[in-house]
């Protein structure tokens, strides 16, 4: 699966920061656009990448980029 | 063989405009600059100008309808119902069957059906089909969540009976999950969770919205995930139902939920851009509205020419959702 697009995708048009930006320690509440809409944004990438279906609590609850990475690989591996 | 066709189409929205902030990246995203919304008016208000726009055209005597469903989930009373005053209000026979039914965004697919039914087996001739909704009186105005989305509106369309071999409106599709229920409500004032003081405190989500739980409420990320889900096989059974392609229609007109979820929704369904209508800009989600308002713009745009095809789908709060076949038929 190829994770480097799903990055810069969520760099660019969810979050939108600049490209390589993010780290997977980076706590996702302090990027300021990280609101409702960027998490159903994510959704829509996963869908559209991937062919999965993300649950909003899931997204919501995870506080750093790297678990948010994880969620999406559970899903995957799980789907 | 009798058949029943959309006759005509009207709509009506309040004066007020309230305009989203062209700055803010989400109003690019949802695709909506300005909404409009009552003041003192009713969704019985609204759809009774729409219907006074349909007469005024002169398309149809007041002593011809013989029935009036009204859409709507902001009835003026608990009881009685708000059709009952619309058939007073617009001075049409005492001879009419009326009757209103309580649904969001699938609504007027499902308005078609039961219009259909009613002229396919002679119960009726001519039907104003009427919908109208004021969520702008539910939703609090410091909850952004919803408040740059919902546009308060009504319309009337008029669907009259006609000799003909083939259908103009079907076959349907339809669908329903119940247990989406928390996800899009309103969740106090009716008998289940009535009124009380504490029903109308605010608090404050985490990305500081304030609501009450006499607010509308939206999950957005699992309304988004309900349309994932259901959408695509509710559209590929009725291309199924049909024997039709997607390129064998001429237009799809979608419940206007917002511009994101329906380019997400295009994209993921393949229907090609220059069939697909996108009518918010103006509007924003006028729930019931949203499809007989973007059909009436697309007809006045001169986009929709006799015999089109064309393909229905409504989806949202229950969750509900149906769609339908319609073939455009020039008045």
């Amino acid at each position: 699966m190829d994770f480097k697009n799903f990055v810069r995708e969520f760099e660019e048009n969810v979050v939108m920061v600049a490209e390589g930006t993010l780290e997977m320690s980076t706590v996702l509440e302090n990027l300021e656009d990280w609101d409702s809409l960027a998490v159903v944004s994510t959704m829509a990438i996963a869908d559209n990448m991937f062919g999965v279906q993300l649950d909003g609590e899931e997204i919501v609850s995870c506080t750093t980029f790297g678990e948010l990475i994880d969620k999406v690989k559970n899903q995957l591996s799980g789907a | 063989m009798i058949k029943s066709y959309i006759k005509s189409i009207e709509y009506y929205v309040p004066k007020k405009i309230e305009y989203n902030d062209q700055n803010e990246k989400l109003t690019k995203k949802i695709g909506i600059n300005q909404i409009n919304v009552v003041e003192e008016e009713t969704a019985t208000d609204l759809a009774f100008m729409a219907a006074e726009k349909l007469f005024e055209s002169g398309i149809c005597e007041r002593e011809h309808i013989d029935f009036i469903i009204f859409c709507t989930q902001s009835p003026d009373y608990f009881l009685p119902t708000s059709a009952c005053l619309l058939q007073a209000r617009l001075e049409l026979p005492t001879k009419c069957g009326a009757f209103d039914y309580n649904l969001g965004c699938s609504g007027y697919v499902y308005g078609l059906s039961l219009a259909k039914g009613l002229i396919e087996t002679g119960q009726a001739e001519n039907i104003l089909l009427l919908t109208g909704d004021t969520y702008s009186k539910y939703v609090n105005k410091k909850d952004q969540s919803v408040k740059v989305l919902f546009g308060d509106a009504g319309s009337a369309t008029l669907i009259s009976n006609v000799n003909a071999n083939e259908d103009y409106l079907g076959p349907f599709v339809f669908g329903t999950d119940g247990t989406g229920k928390e996800n899009l409500i309103v969740r106090n004032g009716g008998a289940r969770e009535p009124y009380t003081e504490e029903a109308l405190m605010e608090l404050e989500d985490r990305y500081g919205n304030l609501r009450s739980n006499a607010n509308l409420y939206m999950n957005g990320p699992e309304v988004f995930n309900f349309t994932l889900r259901e959408v695509p096989p509710a559209f590929f059974e009725l291309l199924e139902k049909t024997g039709m392609a997607i390129q064998d229609y001429d237009r799809f007109v979608f419940h206007q939920a917002n511009k994101f979820m329906l380019e997400h929704l295009r994209l993921k369904l393949k229907i090609p851009e220059e069939k697909f209508t996108v009518c918010l800009e103006n509007y924003g989600n006028t729930v019931s509205s949203t499809i007989p308002i973007a059909l009436k713009n697309e007809m006045e745009q001169g986009n929709l020419d006799d015999n089109n095809k064309l393909l229905l789908l409504g989806f949202g709060v229950g969750y509900s959702w149906a769609g339908c076949k319609m073939v455009w038929k020039n008045s």
